[in-house]
This record gives structure tokens, sequence and C-alpha cells, in this order.
């Protein structure tokens, strides 16, 4: 199975004056065709830094080296034409405020159709035929009504449905989707979950699923080919097959991190936390320990 | 987690390393820092200048009208009177930074308290003392001016309490903002839930939160304050003659613009320096402020 | 002994009803969660639970006592309920230092000057952090300081009730579990009651020895949290807790 997208050694450092700050440090990944990779970390973390990367999104002065092919091209190409074709036909990309993709001042239906007459040769009628089409692709009910609203009269959670769908009009192969969930309530934010995981598996997508939240990252990547990796300082600490990772940890990060949900299973007072000398360590490069799953180890 | 109970603390601790911060200077960029000191010099010169010069402003000499820089005697040359172009500039700065920054601290005194009691007297104050201020706000700053100006008739008092004037809705409407947005954050909560009494809370608490985003507003607006002063000096409302004020200078001068252009153009150079220093400055001094002030 | 018993709480906002009948009863060292979504009426509960707001009709009792809400409280029944507020970023005033805002905290609920200093030292004890914060700027303090620093500040007058509005939400899961720690901790070594306010219902079935859920302003459901995470009457209280686990329902 070739990757769709590949990442070998890549970091993201950014100067400011005689001082560097590394925000992402020699990451390598696949992600295979229709899988799901869930980047799990805590805020600071490089979570997002390293997802803006991988699409040639990374911010004016950042520093990026090693690679990144995307179904075996380079995906930071030199010509900005080029990389607005991928990212609009190829990756999507969804944020975690809706309110950042979507333009106040149109309404949704006149959204997608400009979106859509970038991608598809379709007269006015049609486009807007193709755009309440697409508003039932993601579940929104009465998508007729819908299409001439503006984004301040719907829910956050229809909202964030509206910024799938605009992300999707160009059948991308892969999205890339950052805390798209955090913003939510929690059961409006699941079905937003639900729905990125049903449309992967109609639409064939790829999704990098970048969250803080463990749950909802086993709520993502709960197929065998789907990957989770866990990310601490900009490096990944562990990565593997999502199973594998959230139930039988390999770091003891990912593990303290696992042991410090909270439930009712757990004596009050005695949530795990994560050592300082944990989080202070300096990971060194990473060691297979088992098919598909990589683990951090201390440098010396 | 144990919890250890200290001895009886009488004081507290030395402030560690980590809490020590640098002044308020070292956090200016380096064009905030340029712009203050600039500022000083330029202020320490029109105080001090007058102070320690034995010159006179006014003694006019009819036959040493219009000495170009360099003169002897005369550093930066004459007026069109013959009086010392270097004397009438420390003077003239010192008048026109009185008449400038005098309205600024007042219109922000006042400008603040309006906007305590508009964003926090209840609906109704709220309503009424937003309607007036809109209504202040119909009027251009500068014809507004004018008008108290003529209105009241010619001198340094005059201008000023024009200028306050001007400026107080606009601090008022800036002030009555950041009030807006800060009064129902978190710590105001908390502060009414310990049983602070409104005038409490919106003395040591809201207030010195909006106080960081209104001085770097203040700040510039001495900037525009030193620009309105020096052109009601232009046209005759401001100081009356002969006492040295920028603006009228600039006026005085005007009919050396083809004879001498540089030495024409130095109040006006004066005015629109100190003009652009403060906005300059107020720009740096509130993102030196930005961690004090509610995100 | 009952700290906080609210009673049949109702409370409009011109159309909308953000309150609808809503009991409550808060006994010593216990602590209610309480349940709902954006719009459920938690911050109304929480304000008036506050006395900060006065219903359009029902009772609040504190300690026994009843409260006229929206007027202030005695002092004594100030000190005794306070509040963790949500956001780290706001819960502390920006410009002054922390010792200026828990000097301030203090003169509102009558502590003496003299007995300050070792106040706010025990306070900040109480929350595993030196005297030393004392001279912190809120800017220089991480989410998970100054969360703690606003626990410390709750403790200053000795309260017998801590409301914790989303007190935890905005914190990454590390910090969290270190500030519910100190939660748990100081309930068990003060006999403090805890009123815990999250849309996470993973919080709050940690937290709590009872849970109630609001939505659209109403209890729709409310016992003890064993009881309602094995068998939850309600069909909201089931989709909220199938949205925490792993895999979806269908």
């Amino acid at each position: 199975m070739t990757a769709l997208l590949q990442a070998r050694d890549l970091g993201v450092s950014f100067r400011y004056g005689t001082r560097t700050s590394q925000v992402v440090r020699d990451v390598s990944l696949d992600i295979a065709e229709r899988s799901v990779l869930a980047v799990l970390g805590e805020s600071g973390s490089g979570k997002t830094m390293l997802a803006r990367t991988l699409i040639g999104l990374e911010p004016a002065g950042a520093e990026v080296r090693g690679s990144v092919e995307f179904a075996g091209r380079p995906t930071r190409p030199a010509r900005p034409a080029a990389r607005r074709r991928l990212l609009g036909r190829e990756i999507g990309l969804v944020s975690q405020d809706p309110a950042a993709s979507l333009d106040a001042m149109r309404t949704v239906g006149a959204q997608l159709a400009e979106v859509l007459r970038r991608h598809e040769r379709l007269d006015r009628r049609a486009r807007r035929d193709e755009a309440v089409r697409r508003l039932e692709q993601v579940h929104i009910r009465h998508p007729e009504q819908v299409v001439r609203k503006y984004p301040s009269e719907l829910s956050g959670g229809m909202r964030q449905r509206v910024s799938i769908a605009l992300a999707l009009c160009g059948r991308p192969r892969l999205l890339v989707a950052d805390e798209p969930s955090s913003a939510l309530d929690a059961i409006v934010g699941a079905r937003v979950v639900d729905l990125l995981d049903e449309l992967r598996r109609t639409t064939g997508t790829s999704i990098v699923f970048v969250t803080h939240d463990i749950a909802v990252a086993a709520r993502i990547a709960h197929e065998p080919q789907d990957r989770v990796a866990v990310m601490l300082h900009g490096r990944f600490v562990e990565q593997g097959p999502a199973a594998e990772v959230l139930t039988r940890p390999r770091h003891a990060y990912t593990a303290s991190l696992l042991a410090g949900e909270p439930s009712a299973a757990i004596p009050r007072g005695k949530l795990a936390t994560v050592p300082r000398e944990l989080r202070d360590a300096d990971w060194g490069p990473l060691r297979q320990v088992a098919d598909h799953h990589w683990v951090c180890e201390e440098a010396a | 987690m144990t919890v250890t109970r200290p001895a009886q603390v009488t004081s507290t601790p030395a402030r560690p390393d980590r809490f020590r911060r640098r002044t308020l200077f070292a956090r200016l960029t380096p064009g905030g820092r340029l712009a203050l000191i600039l500022i000083l010099a330029l202020a320490a010169v029109a105080i001090v200048g007058p102070l320690v010069s034995h010159a006179d402003p006014y003694a006019a000499e009819a036959g040493r009208r219009l000495l170009p820089i360099g003169s002897d005697g005369h550093p930066l040359g004459t007026d069109a009177e013959g009086r010392d172009m270097l004397t009438r500039l420390m003077y003239g700065m010192r008048t026109s930074l009185i008449a400038a920054v005098t309205p600024v601290l007042l219109s922000l005194a006042i400008g603040v308290a309006v906007g305590l009691l508009a964003g926090l007297g209840g609906r109704i104050v709220n309503a009424i003392v937003m309607r007036l201020l809109d209504v202040t706000f119909a009027f251009p700053a500068v014809l507004l001016a004018l008008f108290l100006a003529t209105a009241l008739g010619q001198g340094l008092r005059t201008t000023i309490i024009a200028l306050t004037a001007v400026w107080i809705p606009p601090t008022a409407r800036i002030a009555a903002g950041e009030i807006a947005r800060i009064r129902e954050l978190d710590f105001v909560t908390v502060a009414r839930v310990s049983g602070a009494g409104p005038v409490s809370v919106a003395l040591r608490q809201i207030t010195p939160a909006i106080l960081p985003g209104v001085l770097a507003w203040s700040t510039s607006l001495v900037g525009g304050s030193i620009a309105i002063v020096g052109g009601l000096g232009f046209v005759g409302l401001g100081a009356p003659s002969p006492q040295a004020e920028l603006g009228s200078m600039i006026k005085d001068m005007q009919s050396a613009v083809y004879t001498d252009a540089v030495l024409a153009l130095l109040p006006a150079l004066v005015t629109l320096l100190l003009a652009l220093l403060f906005p300059l400055f107020g720009d740096a001094l509130g993102r030196a402020l930005a961690g004090r002030r509610p995100a | 002994m009952t700290i906080i018993e609210v009673a049949h709480l109702t409370q409009r906002f011109g159309a909308t009803l953000a309150l609808d009948d809503v009991s409550l009863t808060v006994h010593e060292g216990r602590t209610v969660g309480i349940v709902g979504e954006s719009g459920s009426g938690k911050s109304t509960l929480v304000r008036a639970v506050l006395g900060l707001q006065r219903p359009d009709s029902g009772t609040l009792h504190v300690l026994g006592r009843p409260v006229d809400m929206g007027r202030r409280m005695p002092r004594d029944l100030r000190r005794a309920v306070q509040l963790v507020p949500q956001d780290p970023k706001h819960t502390l005033n920006p410009a002054r230092t922390v010792r200026s805002s828990l000097w301030f905290h203090m003169a509102a609920q009558g502590i003496p000057r003299s007995e300050r200093q070792s106040r706010a030292a025990d306070v900040l004890a109480m929350v595993a952090l030196t005297p030393e914060y004392l001279h912190a700027y809120p800017n220089e303090l991480s989410g998970g300081l100054a969360q703690r620093i606003a626990i410390a500040r709750a403790l200053l007058g000795d309260p017998k009730i801590l409301v914790c509005d989303e007190a935890v939400s905005a914190l990454d899961k590390g910090v969290q579990a270190q500030v519910l720690n100190v939660l748990s901790d100081l309930q068990r070594e003060r006999r403090l009651s805890i009123v815990f306010v999250s849309h996470d219902l993973a919080v709050v079935e940690h937290m709590s020895d009872e849970i109630t859920v609001l939505r659209s302003g109403r209890v729709v459901e409310s016992g003890p949290t064993l009881d309602i995470l094995r068998d939850p009457a309600d069909p909201y209280t089931a989709e909220l807790l199938a949205a925490r686990h792993a895999t979806s329902p269908a």
C-alpha cells in the first residue's frame, strides 16, 4: 500500500532574533488511503503547526526542513497556483472555528456555489442543486432553506457541517481537521466526529485529525488501518495503530495521559498527572517496537 | 498531594527572578523608545530652556529680521520681527505642549468617569450618555474647536477648554467600549461574589483594567491635539500675540517661505515632529501594556 | 447539614425560559454535578446560587438561612459561598498582581489587614503554591496556575461551598487532572461542598456524588452518579453518555 501523504524528518522552527524555537521536530508519518491519523497533543505541542505545514499552510517566517509528499509529489510547490489547486481539489481543511473559514457576509449557498464553480463545470442552476446536495451529504436538514442563510443564522454545529461541506467541494483525497469538535457541545461535537467518520467511508478521503481529546481521537480512529500519533514538544513520542496506542500504550507519556482521563471509576484525588520528568525529558529518535508502532526513547 | 501548612507568615517573600520584569521602557519597541526619548528631550528643552536662557522671546530688533540659521548670536536665526528663533521655539513648544497635553489629561479623567457612568450606571443612564456622545460625534472635531474658540474668545485658556470639549466624547467612547468588554468578565463577577460594592468594583477592578488601553489612546491623542492647537494658532484663535506659540509662529513665518524656506518652515517642522512622536509612542505604549489588559 | 438549597427557580429572559422550576440541594462535604450544554441554563443557575441575580420566582437558602437573591448577601454567607470561574485568562484581573487581587478580596470579605499576609500564604499552600506567586501578574501564569490561584482566592474566607463553573474546561488534560486532584483533596480535608458545573460529563462524573442534568432550563434527570451512569432514565442523558464514549452508537 503506498502512502497518500508521506512526511520524512519534518521540522518547523521560528527565529526570534538570535533565538530559534523548534515547534515541530523530526516528524515522519505515512497516511494510507481511507485512513485516519489522529494527532493527539496538549496545547503548545505543535500539533496544529504540524497539520498546517503538512498542507503547505505554515505561517510566514516558518523555517521548514524535511520532506512532505502528497501522492508522490511534494506538497510545498513553489508556485502558488499549483498549491491552490492541490489545496482545494486534493486536500480540504476544516478548522476549529468555522467562522474562520466561512464568509459572514455571504449566504451559505453563495459560498458553496463559488467553490463548486472552481471545481466543476456546472451552470448556475446545477450549481444551486449541487450546493443543496452537498449540504444533504453532511446531514443538514432542510438544505434548500439553509443555502439561503448567512453563517450567523446557523448554530455552531451547523456552521461546522457547512465548513465540512465546503472543504469537500473539490472531492479531496485528504481532509485535515484541526480540532473540529472542540468548540462544540459534547453531543453536537460527537455528531460532527461521526460525520467525518462516515464521510471517509463514503467518499474514501483520508483524514488527519488534530485533537487534544483522547476520547475524540478514539472515536474517529477506530478502524484497523487508523493510526494515532502522540505529540509532545513538537515530537511524536509514540505513533502506531489506534487500538494499540490508546489501549496498550508503550510510551510513559501516552500512558500518563490515558490515566489522567477522568471518570467515575477513578477515586477522587487520584487522577494521574503527567510527571514533570516525562514532560521535560529530552526525547530522542523513535524506535520501532511492533508493526507500524514506534516509540521515542530518552536521549542518552 | 499533601497540604503543608507554613509557619505564620508575616511578610511577602522577596520577588523571585521569574517575576522580575523589565521596565516599561525596556518593553517598548525600538521606535517607541526613540519616540519617548525625543518627546522627553523636546519637553525638557521647552521647560528648562526658558528658565536658563536669558534671551527674551519678545525682544524684536527691526534691523535683524529673518537672519539665516547659524547667524552670530542667533543659532537658529530670527523671525520676521527680528526675534530670536531658538528662544521663540522653546517658548512656543512650551505653550503648545501645555495647550495640547492639558486637554488630553482633562478629557482622560472626565472621559473615564463618563465611561464608567455609561458602562455601569444601568440601562437608562447608558442609553442617555451614549446618545449624547453620538450627538457630539456629529460635529467634526476641528469645527467644534473653532466654534468654541470663537465663542469663548481668543486665548490659551480658550484653546484648552475647546480641546477638552473635543476630546471628551471619543475618550469616553473608548472607555465605555473597554468597560462593556470587561464588566462581565470572570474577575469582575468574582469580585461581586466576594461582596465588593459597585463603586469599589468600578474603581479598583474595572478602572485599572481599562487604563492600559485608554492611556495608550490618550497618548496618541496628544499628537492630534498638537495639530489642532497649531491650527487654532495659525488662524489667530490661539494664544494672543506676541506670546510664542507654534501655530502663530508658522503663520508669522509665511512671508519668508520664498526667501529662506528652511528658516520659515522651522516652526512647522517642530509641530509636525511633535504631532508624529506622540502617536508613535502611544502605539508602542499600547503594545508594551498589552499583557496588563484583558484579552 | 444542608449548605445550599435552591427551590423552584424560574427565570425568563424575554421569550426564553432560562430556568424552569429548578431545585437543587447540596449537603455538607458533597459534590453535586450539573451537566448541560450551552443554553441549558447552567450559567443562570450559577448566578442564582451565588445570589447575583433575582429570579422570577423561587427561593435560595444558604446554611439554612433565606437569601434575598439579587441583593448583597450578609458577610458571613458571602464568605461561605465562593466561585471558581471558567476562563483562566480572565479569572484574575490582568492589571493587578496576584497579591493585589487577593488583598482586594480579603478586604471585600472583611478579613482584617493584620491577617491578610498569613491568610494568603495559607490558601496558596492549599493549592501547593509558594507565596512567591503573590508577585506575579496574571499574564505571567499558565492556565493551570491561574486556575489554582482562582481556587486559592475562593478559599480566602474559609468557605463552606465552592461553585466551580466550567472551572477546568479550558485546561489541557494533564493540567486538568492536577487541578481536579487539588479540588478533591481540599474537599476531603475541609469538608467542602462543591457545585461542579460542566458540559463535560467525564469530568462531572469523576467529581460528583450526585448529578443533575439540565436541558433547556429544565432538570431532565437527577440522582446519585453511579445510578445515572448505569441506568439513565432520560434519553437525553443516554445521548450525553454515548457522546463521551469512544465509539459511536451507529
